[in-house]
C-alpha cells in the first residue's frame, strides 16, 4: 500500500466504522426486531391517544423525470388536529398558499391568491375524511399514515423488515431511529425520545419505482395543547371568493 | 406558454401525471415554472415518490408509475405522428387541462360558472386534486 492510499484508508476509517456499526449490530436485518414494533407502537399509541395537537411539516418529495433526472420540490405545511373530526392545513411556499379546512362534514380548500374554493362532503371521521379525500378528490395528506387511528396496523402491514438503527437526533430532539421494509417501500422514521414520542421524521422511499424517489417529511413545533378557535376549522369564503367544483377522479391509468 | 397549450392531443397525459400519488408538488411550480413547460408532453413517464409507507398504498403508487410508464413505452413504440404543420391554428379542443391559462383571458359568468375566456376559448377553473386547473369548456 503507496503513502496515499495509506492515509486515504486512515481517513475513510470512522466513515466506515459509523456506517457499519449500526448495520453490524442487526446482522439479521431481514428479520423483524419486536423493539422496533415496541418503539413504533408506543409513537403511535401516543398520537391517537392525543386528542388535539397542532405541528409544522416540512416536506419534501421526489420526481423523476423520464431521462432519469431527479427533481425535489418541497412545501411547508402547519397543521392542527382535533379527534375524531376536525382538521385544518395550512400549505405555505413561494409559489402555493391553500389551506383545507375540515369541520367534520366538509372538506373546503381555499386558495387565497387565486380568489377560488372547492368544497365536498366527507364523513364525519377523520379516517373517512382521509380516505374520501384520496380516493374521490385526490386530495392526499402528505404522510397521512401517522394521522389515522389504526396507524400502527396500517403502517406494519405486510412488514418484511423492521430494526432499530440507533440513536439520531433531529433538529435538536434526541430520537429512535427506525427502519422498515415491505414488499413496495423502504420507510424510516426518527421517533421523539422521552415522555412525548412524537415523530419528527418519516422517509419513505418507493424502491420500485424507476429511480427510487424519497418522500421525506420532518415534523418541528409539536403543540398538545394548541389554540383552537371556532375558525380554526370553519371556512367561511373569502368575499368575491369564486366557487369552483373538484374534478372527478379518472383512472390513473388513463392514457 | 405555447408549449403548455400544445400538446392539446396529450391533455389527458398531463392529467395523467397530475392524478399520480402526490404530483402536486410538481403542479406547485407548474404556474410560470420551467419544469411543466419542459415536461408537460411526456408527463406521463414522470413517476412521484408515494408519500405513503403503507403497503397498499404505496402499491396503488407504484401501479400508477408502472401503468405511466407502459403508457410511454406504447407511445414510443408508435409510428410518429406527421408533423403538426397546421396544428397551432385551432383551439385547443373541449377537455383539454391547462395549469396556465393563456395571456388576456377575462371572467365571464354563465350559468352561474366563472369562466376564463381567453379570445374564443372558455376555460372552467376547477380543483384536480389540491390543484387549480383550467378545463376547455363548452359553456
Amino acid at each position: 500500500m503507496n503513502n496515499s492510499m495509506k492515509r486515504l484508508s486512515s481517513w475513510l476509517w470512522p466513515a466506515l466504522v459509523a456506517v457499519a456499526w449500526p448495520v453490524a449490530g442487526h446482522a439479521q436485518a431481514g428479520d423483524i426486531d419486536p423493539d422496533a414494533l415496541t418503539l413504533l407502537r408506543k409513537s403511535t399509541d401516543y398520537l391517537v391517544a392525543t386528542k388535539q395537537f397542532s405541528l409544522v411539516t416540512d416536506t419534501t418529495i421526489e420526481a423523476v423525470l423520464p431521462d432519469g433526472q431527479k427533481l425535489q420540490f418541497g412545501h411547508r405545511v402547519a397543521a392542527t388536529v382535533q379527534r375524531p373530526n376536525k382538521m385544518r392545513a395550512e400549505r405555505v411556499g413561494e409559489l402555493i398558499a391553500q389551506t383545507f379546512y375540515y369541520d367534520g362534514k366538509t372538506l373546503s380548500l381555499n386558495l387565497p391568491q387565486q380568489g377560488y374554493y372547492a368544497k365536498a362532503d366527507v364523513p364525519p371521521t377523520l379516517d373517512g375524511m382521509l380516505d374520501v379525500a384520496r380516493d374521490k378528490l385526490n386530495v392526499i395528506a402528505p404522510g397521512a399514515d401517522l394521522l389515522y387511528t389504526n396507524a400502527y396496523e396500517r403502517l406494519t402491514e405486510g412488514l418484511t423488515s423492521a430494526f432499530v438503527v440507533g440513536k439520531a437526533v433531529v433538529a435538536g430532539a434526541t430520537c429512535d431511529h427506525i427502519a422498515f421494509r415491505n414488499a413496495e417501500v423502504d420507510w424510516q422514521i426518527w421517533i421523539q425520545e422521552g415522555a412525548q414520542p412524537v415523530p419528527r421524521k418519516f422517509v419513505v422511499t418507493s424502491k420500485r419505482m424507476p429511480g427510487s424517489p424519497q418522500f421525506a417529511s420532518v415534523m418541528s413545533d409539536w403543540q398538545m395543547a394548541p389554540t383552537i378557535t371556532d375558525a380554526t376549522f370553519s371556512f367561511v369564503p373569502p368575499k368575491g371568493a369564486q366557487r369552483i367544483d373538484f374534478m372527478p377522479v379518472a383512472p390513473a391509468t388513463s392514457k | 406558454m405555447n408549449k403548455i397549450l400544445k400538446p392539446v392531443a396529450h391533455g389527458a397525459c398531463l392529467a395523467a401525471l397530475l392524478f399520480v400519488a402526490d404530483a402536486q408538488a410538481i403542479i406547485g411550480v407548474a404556474p410560470g415554472g420551467s419544469v411543466a413547460r419542459r415536461h408537460a408532453i411526456v408527463a406521463t413517464e414522470t413517476v412521484v415518490a408515494s408519500s405513503s409507507a403503507n403497503a397498499s398504498a404505496a402499491a396503488t403508487a407504484n401501479a400508477n408509475a408502472a401503468a405511466a410508464n407502459a403508457n410511454a413505452q406504447a407511445a414510443a413504440a408508435k409510428p410518429p405522428e406527421p408533423a403538426p404543420a397546421a396544428a397551432p391554428a385551432g383551439p385547443p379542443p373541449v377537455g383539454t387541462v391547462v395549469t396556465t391559462l393563456p395571456p388576456g383571458c377575462a371572467q365571464t359568468d354563465l350559468n352561474g360558472v366563472a369562466y376564463q375566456r381567453c379570445g374564443s376559448t372558455y376555460y372552467k377553473p376547477s380543483m384536480m386534486g389540491s390543484n387549480l386547473v383550467f378545463v376547455v369548456a363548452q359553456p
